[in-house]
């Protein structure tokens, strides 16, 4: 047996998890060193009867258990800390994880990286500026990673690879299993050039406790943090604390204070986070100049006709009732219907939920 | 003796004329009745032969036999207990049976005598006419209904005596109908004057009635589609005679008709619990369900997506035919059911989508909520109106302030839908489809006949909103009652354009 083989046996034996793992290899000091230990030697390690048992099972059936060579033809490689390919950044981290499983490339160290996160439930503001920052960031040669959730995450990643990209997706279940299911496509897109990274072993569960461990990963992996939308709540805010206590710094984006949607950013840029205004904050941040910045609050430098003008001033990035718009703009309702059928034909807004309207 | 006397067998809702044929003779005493009946006319029995007796008439020892003819056809109902009573008086030399000729008879009996009311007058009246029938003796309580067919003489008694008595030429208590009734009075509806802001919806509605175009409501819970689709009706084109006749016998059949309000559009609204049967019509013997019920007027079904599936795939049929074939045992019935489909839905789950401040459901969960009324069935709705939530506060100090006739009521709505229908009635007046929403297909070209640019700009439409070949035929159709509204007899650019803001996805 090899050292792959080793660390493959110590981080895939069933139910001895990420704190029983530390503690054999503080014990013991290295995974082959574990796979020699006798029960005796185990048991004065202070391990449990039944992962005693779980280990010598392992051990006996470690044929059956092996699935390096199953990795190796779909193309998935197989990374343990000793490894020299094993990301510097994890090594630095307390909590760093025992394996990592890499569909695709790693990230680039000396590319500028940035974590972009959020909610599963967004609003279509924060689907819009997730979409316009991240084809910014990745314009600018940022590399993006995310955790591949619904939400956020999702829009931040197709988006950047839509605008050729880099980016990287960190999951909290087996690599070989896709979830959520609808992201099949981005799945498959994201490998083209970045990676899906994972550090659970085959087949695990998208189990919800999982996905905060994940997610000092994505934290780790990044050199800054950008909260897109959160709510008090949110998932999000994990990541957050990882990345403080790894010494990174995190951005948010501000929302109106009436948003539920962005409560735990404008609370983050309130304790002192830094601030998102447009895509050139995290430029500069990143030393980045003169860096063409498309996705910004600008003033209209294409002519409408004064009704459109009109109506079009009136619809937001935060959808807006068709009635509400056309009142607000002050002109007569069935015209104002048509107009508005207009600037969606025109693609400068779209409707996001029937009967509403926002700003593309 | 014999003696035959005329009635009626309702069925589905045409009505089949019996005959009651009674044969009294001697031997041994005994009182049997045959002619395919169900347990409540063979219980007429005891009902009969007690009435007979406690109105004073002695039922002597003989052996009676009734007969209700055509033998094949199963009768139902409580209404054969007068046309019984009568042919065995006849029978026993109590009436002449010479007065009786060209007279339908129908009514229960009470035990003492007395005639009860009975349900499906109105489809028997007018089978009567059809059938050239002189008179029809129905109980005093079913005389209104029966008097909206002119050209029968209406009968109506209290009790089985005063019928006797008024054949032999005595004197008796006869109800009349009152002549007045019949005519068309103010209907009584919800008025759209109740309903603050909601333009989208309200335009919405008012083109969905000029076209009788079926119609989807979105919006938030408690934001009004119940209120809107409920004041459907009051913007209709009013009933044409016949068409009430249609809905009053449908109606009459279930025992629901108020002749008071029987020129009133028709308003159902079945729960989502609603059965198959209920919904379509069923029974052993078919009787009509809520969309026959709903006929020339508004079907509203509120949570759309919450109906079975199948309740929802069942409509389609009747959609396209205005009409449901119903096959049981006994047979198949059609009824009528052409109605304006109102259906409401809230935008997802929780019902708030897009305000995120009360929506947590996730993406997929709203496109999953959303598709529950996807396929078929959407393509037989034309129109997708949105209501909104309202500040009832603020909106009602506008409008105590400002102009109260900004608000329009019914009245001024159903005159432009009057105007539309009119239009559409003389452009279709050689057709049996008389609104916008029936036009077929091969139609389009001849009556939403589109300019170049036109032609153009809804093609670039469709392209870029995602929409189907199925929804430019239905744009058209919304685009032409649209015109007809606006009292255009072309199509211009504004109409498709208002046309395709009401758009499903």
């Amino acid at each position: 047996m090899n050292e792959e083989e080793y660390w493959f046996f110590l981080t895939n034996i069933q139910g001895v998890f990420f704190d029983k793992i530390k503690k054999l290899l503080d014990f013991f000091g290295s995974p082959w060193e574990v796979y020699k230990a006798d029960e005796k030697a185990l048991l004065t390690a202070g391990l449990r009867a039944e992962d005693i048992d779980r280990i010598v099972y392992a051990k006996k059936n470690f044929r059956e258990i092996n699935k390096l060579d199953y990795l190796y033809n779909e193309g998935i490689r197989f990374l343990y800390p000793t490894h020299p390919a094993f990301p510097a950044k994890l090594r630095e981290i307390p909590d760093m994880p025992y394996s990592l499983y890499v569909k695709g490339n790693l990230p680039d160290e000396n590319l500028p990286t940035l974590a972009m996160i959020g909610a599963r439930a967004f609003s279509e503001y924060g689907r819009a500026c997730a979409k316009g920052l991240a084809s910014d960031f990745v314009g600018a040669g940022i590399q993006i990673i995310s955790g591949l959730a619904r939400g956020i995450d999702s829009i931040s990643m197709s988006s950047a690879i839509d605008a050729q990209g880099r980016c990287f997706g960190v999951l909290g279940c087996g690599i070989d299993i896709i979830y959520p299911p609808e992201n099949f496509k981005l799945f498959e897109r994201t490998l083209e050039k970045g990676g899906i990274i994972s550090e659970f072993p085959l087949g695990t569960k998208p189990l919800s406790r999982n996905f905060p461990f994940r997610n000092r990963i994505i934290s780790a992996l990044s050199d800054l943090v950008l909260v897109v939308e959160a709510k008090k709540k949110s998932g999000s805010l994990h990541t957050v604390e990882y990345a403080l206590s790894q010494g990174k710094d995190v951005f948010a984006l501000p929302g109106r204070i009436s948003d539920l949607s962005s409560e735990a950013c404008n609370a983050l840029i309130a304790d002192g986070a830094g601030i998102v205004t447009s895509s050139k904050d995290i430029f500069e941040y990143f030393g980045l100049e003169d860096k063409t910045q498309i996705f910004q609050n600008k003033k209209n430098n294409f002519s409408l006709a004064k009704d459109y003008e009109v109506l079009y001033s009136c619809v937001e990035f935060q959808p807006k009732t068709k009635d509400e718009i056309i009142e607000e703009a002050g002109i007569d309702y069935k015209a104002g219907l048509g107009a508005l059928i207009k600037l969606e034909l025109d693609g400068l807004i779209y409707e996001p939920s029937p009967g509403y309207y926002c700003r593309n | 003796m014999f003696c035959s006397v005329f009635s009626a067998a309702l069925y589905g809702v045409s009505c089949l004329k019996v005959s009651v044929e009674v044969s009294v003779s001697g031997g041994l005493p005994n009182f049997q009745m045959v002619g395919l009946l169900s347990s409540e006319v063979r219980e007429a029995k005891e009902r009969v032969s007690a009435a007979v007796t406690n109105s004073g008439y002695e039922i002597f020892s003989r052996k009676i036999t009734v007969n209700l003819a055509p033998a094949d056809i199963r009768k139902e109902g409580s209404a054969f207990d007068l046309p019984i009573a009568m042919a065995i008086l006849c029978g026993l030399g109590f009436v002449n049976d010479k007065c009786m000729e060209d007279t339908i008879f129908v009514g229960e009996l009470g035990l003492d005598g007395s005639l009860k009311e009975i349900t499906g007058i109105l489809p028997i009246a007018v089978m009567a006419y059809d059938e050239n029938i002189k008179r029809l003796v129905v109980p005093a309580g079913n005389v209104r209904e029966a008097a909206l067919i002119e050209g029968v003489e209406v009968l109506g008694f209290e009790c089985l005596k005063d019928i006797v008595d008024y054949y032999n030429g005595e004197k008796a208590e006869i109800v009349v109908p009152d002549k007045s009734q019949g005519e068309q009075k103010d209907i009584d509806y919800a008025d759209f004057k109740d309903i603050l802001g909601q333009q989208n919806a309200k335009r919405g509605a008012e083109i969905a009635a000029a076209g009788m175009h079926n119609l989807l409501l979105i919006g938030p819970p408690g934001s009004g589609k119940t209120m809107i689709a409920k004041r459907i009706p009051s913007i209709l084109h009013s009933l044409s005679k016949d068409e009430m006749l249609e809905v009053a016998k449908v109606y009459s059949i279930m025992g629901m008709l108020n002749p008071d309000t029987m020129f009133k559009r028709p308003f159902r609204e079945p729960s989502n619990t609603v059965s198959l049967a209920g919904l379509m019509g069923g029974k052993a013997n078919p009787r009509p369900g809520e969309i026959t019920l709903a006929n020339k007027g508004v079907l509203f079904l509120d949570e759309f997506p919450e109906f079975r599936r199948e309740t929802i795939e069942a409509l389609r049929l009747p959609l396209e035919e205005k009409k449901i074939r119903v096959s049981r045992s006994g047979g198949t019935v059609t009824f009528p059911a052409d109605f304006m489909l109102v259906a409401a839905m809230n935008p997802c789950h929780c019902g708030y989508y897009p305000d995120r401040n009360k929506c947590n459901c996730l993406e997929r969960d709203i496109k999953k909520y959303q598709s529950k009324v996807n396929g078929p069935i959407l393509d037989r709705i034309d129109l997708c109106a949105k209501t909104e939530q309202i500040d009832i506060i603020s909106q009602r100090r506008s409008y105590k302030s400002e102009n109260k006739s900004i608000i329009e009521d019914s009245k001024t709505i159903k005159e432009r839908v009057d105007k539309a229908a009119l239009i559409q009635f003389e452009r279709y007046r050689d057709k049996s489809n008389k609104f916008n929403s029936g036009l077929e297909n091969s139609e389009l070209e001849k009556y939403c006949a589109l300019s170049d640019t036109q032609e153009k700009l809804l093609g670039q439409a469709v392209k870029k909103l995602d929409l189907s070949a199925r929804s430019y035929s239905r744009i058209l159709k919304v685009s032409r009652t649209i015109a007809d509204l606006d009292g255009s007899e072309k199509i211009r650019d504004e109409h498709i354009l208002e046309a395709l803001s009401f758009k499903l996805k």
